[in-house]
């Protein structure tokens, strides 16, 4: 029985194992986690105040203050922790109430700095000028991390300090109303590294434009639903920035960033905000929809980030992708490829994208759901990609639901790829245990075909997981 | 099998050639139970107390450093955590005792990624939970009357509004 030969030899050669609960991790290092060593461990009595301090940091202000009743050494530890943070779980007061808690806390504290001020407010009535009197006060304490989360409704000025703050690194704007920078003299924020703007409208374009040019190290942006009433399209150039989180449905923008290495642009219409091209890049997460009279401002963006070594594609992306007959540009430097699927007859596209990535070593795929199979509408590509002869290691397939193009796909890496070392298939988490085992059968067999065609020179891990569900 | 076996020989051996072809400085760190435990200069690098003597001393011969406040077994799991990128899958399997002893280690040696990861795991433990919660994980002892704690909990009644003692 030359055949079963060949399957039982496969099983020895190859770690493969078919885990029945959850998931397989790395074997080595980790366990030695699991083993609990029962070896003396001297309890501490206690942990000295500067710790504790830092541990209390963590935590929102109203539950830092019922520590005082602990015991007696804790009864005013509180006041010496460096952050107030002031999260959404107050009760229902009026707002003179939380005005004069605030101020007695501020009496009370010892801490000579406010290293984090967070105030986070989504329905209760806060009046404006405790937010300025609460920003100035930090600001006057050396403060480093801002984060304003407000609903307010009404326009919101914010104290002049704050725009020439010199220790401020890390500042987080969201306020779904009008803010005012326009009233602002003069903004320097020499160690700004992280800004996140999250739903403002601002009066003008040109304030925003003034902000940006007065953070000369920024590093981190993060640009959600900001709106200006302005209609003319306008520039950011940021030279420092490194990361970019980008939201925008406005087409007026435009982010030249040189030096980014990661991007994400998420939800966004696509438009013609990144405007250069970033030969530092490193990874990049798209998620954004057009449709066909788009197709130029997607090859821009394409061409924006094609020399990216990580790029993630969305379900939505993917699907649009598949869908137009848009000339994706050659990735040279991409080295690991992650797609969410959810379209049926994707294996066209993934050949398509693979003859454009000629270094590809990782590919994850991950279905998010399958739709029925229709048929075939898309050409096979004959030749076989570059990548996949000389690159191609890893090959990871999340939430397989065993379909024809799941089947085909799997086979068309394993068959086609010269030097491929791994191969993870993670079975669809809701896939009933009689549709999973004739999955995994067909794999089986698909590996034991493969081994034939002597690519077991180079696979060295096969690995199955299927983790039972609770519906069964 | 056979086959299989022999190559992994050859890459082990291979292996040992490279490391000791490199030879990297050590240093020895000597913990609390008296086992000597040799660790890569690099790894000390993010050990800012021992770097500094390092800095101070700059010695080619290898150095020995004593961890009195620190156990084999701490400073071992410490080691795992830096060699695991500080991955927070890693500290959630630690225990309470490990986590409150590596918090202080952090500390100690002046280890900023590391103190940042286990204070704020701690905090994490602690969030929510009621008064007692919080005694019985520090090992803190009640020394206020019951009076006292009353009156306490009264001039910070707003803090304690919506808290549910469990």
């Amino acid at each position: 029985m030359p055949i079963r030969g060949s399957v039982l030899s496969c099983f020895c050669l190859f770690p493969f194992s078919v885990s029945p609960k959850g998931k397989i991790r790395s074997s080595g290092k980790n366990d030695a986690f699991t083993v609990s060593n029962e070896e003396q461990i001297d309890r501490i009595s206690f942990l000295p105040d500067e710790i504790i301090c830092h541990i209390l940091s963590f935590l929102p202000t109203k539950e830092i203050v019922t520590t005082s009743v602990l015991s007696t050494r804790w009864k005013t530890l509180w006041t010496s922790v460096l952050t107030l943070d002031f999260e959404d779980n107050w009760p229902c007061f009026f707002n003179t109430t939380f005005a004069s808690i605030v101020g007695s806390i501020l009496d009370q504290r010892k801490a000579k700095s406010i290293k984090r001020l967070c105030l986070h407010n989504h329905n209760k009535s806060f009046s404006i000028d405790l937010i300025g009197t609460l920003v100035s006060t930090a600001v006057s304490q050396n403060l480093q991390e801002l984060d304003l989360f407000c609903y307010c409704y009404l326009e919101v000025t914010l104290p002049n300090t704050l725009f020439t703050c010199k220790t401020i690194s890390i500042l987080k704007l969201s306020f779904g109303s009008t803010i005012n920078l326009n009233v602002i003299s003069s903004i320097h924020l020499p160690s700004l590294k992280i800004l996140h703007l999250y739903l403002l409208y601002l009066e003008k374009d040109e304030s925003l434009m003034r902000f940006f040019s007065g953070c000369p190290i920024l590093e981190e942006l993060c640009y959600e639903e900001v709106k200006s009433n302005n209609s003319t399209p306008f520039k950011i150039f940021l030279p420092s920035l490194k990361k970019l989180h980008l939201k925008c449905h406005d087409k007026r923008v435009q982010i030249v960033t040189p030096s980014l290495e990661y991007i994400q642009v998420q939800e966004t219409k696509v438009c013609d905000s990144l405007v250069c091209n970033m030969s530092n890049l490193v990874k990049a997460l798209v998620d954004i929809y057009f449709d066909h009279c788009e197709k130029e401002y997607v090859s821009k963006l394409f061409n924006g980030i094609h020399h990216t070594k990580f790029l993630e594609l969305s379900t939505y992306t993917t699907e649009v992708l598949a869908n137009s007959s848009f000339g994706f540009p050659e990735f040279h430097n991409l080295v690991h490829l992650k797609l969410c699927l959810s379209t049926i007859d994707y294996c066209f596209l993934i050949q398509l994208m693979l003859t454009k990535c000629p270094k590809l070593e990782i590919l994850d795929i991950d279905k998010v759901y399958e739709e029925s199979e229709r048929k075939r509408t898309q050409p096979r590509i004959t030749l076989v990609p570059n990548c996949l002869s000389s690159h191609l290691s890893v090959f990871k397939f999340r939430e397989y639901g065993g379909s024809k193009d799941d089947l085909e796909l799997t086979k068309y890496i394993l068959k086609n790829s010269k030097v491929l070392k791994t191969v993870t298939i993670e079975m669809e988490i809701w896939l009933e245990a009689k549709k999973a085992s004739e999955a995994m059968s067909k794999l089986h067999a698909l590996l034991s075909a493969s081994k034939f065609n002597k690519l077991s020179n180079s696979l060295s891990t096969f690995t199955l997981m299927y983790s039972i569900s609770s519906n069964i | 099998m056979g086959e299989r076996g022999e190559e992994w020989e050859a890459v082990m051996l291979r292996k040992a050639e490279e490391e000791e072809s490199k030879a990297v400085k050590k240093v020895k760190l000597v913990t609390s139970d008296g086992v000597t435990m040799e660790v890569e200069i690099s790894t000390v690098k993010e050990m800012e107390t021992i770097q500094a003597f390092m800095n101070a001393t700059d010695t080619d011969n290898s150095i020995i450093f004593p961890l009195p406040k620190v156990s084999s077994h701490i400073l071992s799991r410490i080691m795992e955590l830096m060699s695991g990128e500080y991955d927070q899958e890693l500290v959630k399997r630690l225990s309470h005792e490990e986590l409150k002893e590596i918090c202080m280690v952090a500390n100690y040696l002046n280890m900023k990624t590391l103190l940042h990861l286990t204070a704020s795991a701690i905090a994490n433990l602690i969030q929510n939970k009621s008064v007692e919660f919080v005694r019985h994980f520090f090992n803190i002892i009640n020394d206020f009357t019951p009076e006292e704690e009353v009156q306490l909990r009264k001039t910070h009644e707003w803090a304690f509004e919506g808290v549910d003692e469990d």
